[in-house]
């Protein structure tokens, strides 16, 4: 149906090229082998799957058998365009120009071409004057958000996740490396099996640990949401935070960074805003410069917000300090 | 007499973009073709989605009518004009649907009675629209069923996946990985439907 591509389209295009020939994408199975994208990369990749996916959901309608429209239809939408320009001044009756391509990727701002013009030959039906009816009344609409939703979603979750990948999981390749190095050194030590052996113990624990982290948050179906500041002005606006739910709404890790340290006396809480109401998931600390890293095999049902405030009493079983993060919204990643 | 001033175009020549460009410049006759590409389609899917051949009618009519005069609002970087008519005439469909409060009536109505369209004798106009319902139709065949039923709820019902999982009796989890299973299929099945497009 479409003529010659267009510089913006054959962009599209090329970008469709590097996703499809890539490999696995940023949270399929295999996508931690490969460097990990920059963030303008995973951007790019994500507004380009997200232009995929619209593409997609365009084309499911192709399935149905086309169905032709009466000839009356045609007759009656052609005269009422006649009639509406003809109340018109010419001065008015043209509308702004189409929008230009999206405006976020300055490639495409510099890439982008106006559409060809076709060349002018005889249409394929006489426009026949018919007698006037008016277009037919508009009820009230309410626009579906479900293709956007699936879009937006995919464009945020692959953008975020790419850049978690590009320095978590980094770091916790790095920390399994360091475990497993360890673990020889106390396998080395075959006569001292006392103390060395029970600390191989812990580290094969932490080993697994971190294993369990790496592969919730490169799996598919994985629900990621950031946390991001609270407060006018935010509290601490330099904390931010991501929370990786899997498929089973019951493992989870949260990765946080950027948390002051807290005074004697004072911890940070985490809280899960479930079905039950607000869930006191765990107490923590953090140092200067470092991240923190928490998780479980359990979630409270329902669980559709999480919130971290800092507390005067580490018992407190209702949040009663400032609240510092919170949960935005969720996205899903394939 | 019609009023307005038209220039002959060349429909073969014209690609979809170009002819919302003139649709810009006022030339009814750009709308006509985009009319004759794309009524057939539009027109199933909002009988699909409605169950009921007039207000399907309409919908189409109200499309035409908004390409004409807002195609300001059709944006080539995001998506194609055969997708952009398309998911306009099906939020509007919807609209109908929930506005008339019987979207379970309808919807089982036109599934139970297996209605496929009404394919005119005539047929599409163009061999690539065969082909793309042809080569759709079989990718959608090729669906587990299981994921073929929450795509189809999700598209052609306008439901949510809460609601889905509600309808299905299904654990919202198993309603997310079926739909996002489907649409990395659907994507990987289709991508030379999606070239022809952009």
């Amino acid at each position: 149906v479409n003529g010659p591509e267009t510089r913006e389209d054959r962009t599209i295009l090329e970008a469709l090229e590097a996703l499809e020939g890539a490999g696995p994408l940023a949270g399929e199975p295999g996508a931690v082998a490969r460097p990990a994208p920059s963030p303008s990369e995973a951007a790019d990749a994500a507004e380009t799957l997200a232009r995929l996916y619209t593409e997609v959901l365009g084309l499911l309608p192709y399935e149905l058998a086309p169905a032709a429209p009466r000839p009356e239809a045609r007759r009656r939408l052609l005269r009422a365009i006649s009639t509406a320009e003809a109340a018109l001044p010419s001065a008015v009756a043209a509308p702004p120009a189409p929008a230009p391509a999206s405006p976020r990727r300055p490639r495409e701002e510099a890439g982008a071409a106006p559409l060809a013009a076709p060349a002018p030959i005889a249409p394929s039906a006489p426009i026949a004057p018919i007698a006037p009816i008016a277009p037919p009344p508009r009820p009230a609409r309410r626009r579906s958000l479900w293709p956007l939703t699936v879009a937006a979603a995919l464009m945020v979750a692959l953008a975020g996740l790419s850049l978690w990948l590009y320095t978590g999981l980094v770091r916790q390749e790095a920390q399994i490396e360091a475990l497993r190095r360890e673990i020889e050194v106390f396998r080395s030590r075959a006569g001292e099996p006392g103390a060395a052996a029970t600390e191989a113990a812990l580290l094969r624990a932490q080993l697994a640990e971190s294993r369990e982290k790496l592969a919730l948050v490169t799996s598919r179906a994985v629900e990621v949401s950031p946390l991001r500041p609270v407060g006018e002005p935010p509290v601490q606006p330099g904390a931010s935070g991501i929370l990786f739910v899997a498929a089973d709404h019951q493992h989870w890790y949260l990765a946080l960074e950027g948390l002051r340290p807290v005074p004697p006396g004072r911890v940070y809480k985490l809280w899960f805003v479930a079905d039950a109401g607000t869930v006191d998931a765990g107490s923590f600390t953090a140092r200067a410069g470092e991240p923190v890293e928490l998780s479980s095999e359990n979630m409270p049902a329902g669980t559709r917000s999480a919130v971290i405030t800092l507390e005067d009493d580490p018992a407190t079983e209702i949040p009663a300090g400032p609240e510092v993060l919170r949960a935005a919204a969720v996205y899903q990643i394939l | 007499m019609n009023p307005i001033p038209s220039q002959p175009i060349a429909p073969e020549l014209a690609n979809d973009a170009a002819l919302v460009r003139l649709v810009v410049d006022r030339r009814p006759e750009a709308l006509a073709e985009l009319y004759d590409r794309f009524a057939p389609v539009l027109l199933a899917l909002a009988r699909r989605v409605l169950g009921a051949a007039g207000d399907a009618e309409e919908v189409v009519q109200e499309v035409f009518l908004l390409l004409w005069n807002r195609p300001d609002r059709y944006d080539p970087g995001r998506s194609s004009v055969s997708t952009w008519l398309l998911l306009l005439t099906r939020s509007r469909a919807i609209d109908r649907l929930r506005t008339r409060q019987v979207v379970e009536r309808t919807h089982e109505s036109a599934s139970a009675e297996g209605w496929d369209g009404d394919a005119s004798p005539e047929g599409p106009e163009s061999v690539l629209h065969r082909e793309r319902h042809e080569r759709v139709r079989r990718e959608m065949a090729n669906l587990p069923p299981e994921q073929r039923q929450v795509i189809e709820m999700a598209f052609y019902q306008g439901l949510s996946q809460t609601e889905i999982a509600a309808r299905a009796d299904l654990p919202l989890g198993t309603v997310k990985t079926r739909t996002l299973l489907a649409m990395k299929k659907l994507r990987s099945a289709l991508r030379s439907e999606i070239r022809q497009l952009l």
